[in-house]
This record gives structure tokens, C-alpha cells and sequence, in this order.
């Protein structure tokens, strides 16, 4: 939803400065001393306009509304970052370090997609409960997490077999043609994959 | 915020989100629905294809099977903390 009042108007990096001192419990008469100092400065808003200062109805409104909407991100941010930790740690786990991050990035973004779309707030209540099952729930992943890496483990293998038998091949022409040296060189890298 | 900013700023945020962990359009499609939102997977194409011209995003494909996904870059973090 789109907000026009004067904190929404004000650049993002003092609206959410604004937002952060609500979040601490901060009054609106605090809110309002900052945005104050903000006009002092003669600081501007988005828009490139002055930056206004508040009353204490601004602040209301605001911690009804974009305050609301930006602790919704807030916590979206940090569950994003939450599952995007666990699955490099279940990727890592399964010997993750042994490929490229390149690799190792995309066969995380497999395990992270699985991981977005479980229901973790019904998951985590559960584990309250249960806490005896939260081994079981990382060995159930960890069976993904060695699918999606051994599948970036044979991309990378192809890529590296491949890369060979393109030099061999850029060899070869430069001699003049295949030799059964260079025959067999390229056979052996077609048996790797 | 027009419609095509709102779904840019989305895009951005899940890109954000995600960190190095490159994502794919249909990804960020289902995860906008679940937050309530409308978008198209072709929306979400058109904006991925505005941040990648920006350099706000960067554009990885697997050259074993050619799918795309995305990742956000230096510049598209600074943008999404100081502008979005």
C-alpha cells in the first residue's frame, strides 16, 4: 500500500531510522525531537522537499501503518535469513566444501526454495514439544541437501571433462589433425563422465 | 508506488532476503503469493529483467540445464537499503 504522510515522504534511511526508535519504545515525542533535528539540517525528504516536522497525530498514524508494514519486512528479511543460514549449514555439512561456490550457491538455492516453503512457525511449535525430533527433521533434509550437491558435483566434473576435451581437441588442430595420442586422451575424459 | 514498482520492490526484497543463494522467477512468484500478492511470473520477469539493466541484480544460468535465477549484487543491496 502506498503511504504519502510526512514520515512516509521522508528517504529511507531516516523513515527507518524513524521505525528503529519505535521499535526500541521509543515516545513520539523522541520521534519527533529526530524528525525536528532532521529540519534543523535542512535535510530533505524523497521528493527532494523539505522535510516537515511532526505532531504527535504523524507518529500515530505512522506506528498504525508503516511502522507496521516495515516490521512485517523486518521479520521477513530475518526468516529469509534464517532458512538461507540452515541451508548452507546442511549443504556444508554433507562436504559442500569441496566444490566451487559458484556450485555450491546453486545446490544451496535448491535446498532454500524447500526450505521457503515449509511451514517453520508449525514446525518450530512442534519442536517445542517435541524437541527429540529435531535431529530426525535435519537428517530428513540432510538427504536433499546430498542430492543437490551431487548433482553440482557432476555438473562441475562435466564442465572440468569437457574443458579437457576442448583443449585436446584445440590441440589436435593446431597439429594439424588428430593424432591417436590425443584419440585417446579425449576416450578417457568420455569414460570420466 | 505504481503496480510494476511494488512488484520491483518485492523482487528486491526477496533478492535481499536470499543473500548469495541465487533464486528463481517462479520461486519469487510463490513466495509473493503466500505474503497476499497478485503477481505474474511474467511481472516478476519483467521486473528481474529491469533490475539485472540496472546492475541491481545479477543473472546466473546453469549451463548444464539453462535454467536462470538471480542474485542480488553490491549495488542492489546498497539500493534496497538506502532507497526501497
Amino acid at each position: 500500500m502506498a503511504r504519502h504522510g510526512k514520515i512516509a515522504r521522508l528517504q529511507k534511511p531516516h523513515r527507518d531510522q524513524v521505525s528503529h526508535l519505535l521499535q526500541n519504545g521509543a515516545s513520539a515525542q523522541t520521534v519527533i525531537e529526530y524528525v525536528a533535528g532532521l529540519v534543523a539540517a535542512g535535510e530533505r525528504d524523497a521528493d527532494g522537499a523539505p522535510v516537515e516536522p511532526l505532531n504527535d497525530v504523524n507518529v500515530t498514524l505512522w506506528r498504525q501503518g508503516g511502522y507496521e508494514d516495515w516490521l512485517k519486512e523486518q521479520r521477513r528479511l530475518e526468516d529469509m535469513r534464517l532458512r538461507r543460514d540452515a541451508a548452507f549449514e546442511i549443504i556444508t555439512a554433507n562436504e559442500g566444501a569441496k566444490i566451487q561456490e559458484a556450485s555450491l550457491n546453486i545446490a544451496a538455492s535448491q535446498l532454500y526454495e524447500v526450505l521457503t516453503e515449509m511451514d517453520l512457525a508449525g514446525l518450530k511449535d512442534k519442536l517445542k514439544e517435541k524437541p527429540e525430533l529435531y535431529p530426525e527433521v535435519i537428517r530428513s533434509l540432510a538427504p536433499i541437501a546430498k542430492a543437490a550437491l551431487d548433482v553440482e558435483k557432476w555438473k562441475e566434473n562435466v564442465r572440468e571433462r569437457k574443458a579437457a576435451i576442448e583443449r585436446e581437441l584445440g590441440v589436435a588442430l593446431n597439429k594439424g589433425g588428430i593424432t591417436k595420442e590425443t584419440r585417446e586422451k579425449i576416450e578417457r575424459e568420455l569414460n570420466l563422465l | 508506488m505504481t503496480r510494476s514498482q511494488e512488484i520491483r520492490h518485492e523482487t528486491l526484497l526477496q533478492l535481499h532476503g536470499s543473500g548469495r543463494i541465487p533464486i528463481a522467477p517462479a520461486h519469487i512468484v510463490k513466495i509473493a503469493r503466500r505474503e497476499g500478492f497478485d503477481y505474474t511470473e511474467a511481472e516478476v520477469r519483467d521486473a528481474l529483467f529491469f533490475l539485472h539493466g540496472q546492475g541491481l541484480a545479477a543473472k546466473l544460468t546453469d549451463p548444464s540445464t539453462g535454467e536462470t535465477r538471480y542474485q542480488i549484487t553490491s549495488p542492489g543491496i546498497l539500493h534496497f537499503e538506502r532507497e526501497d
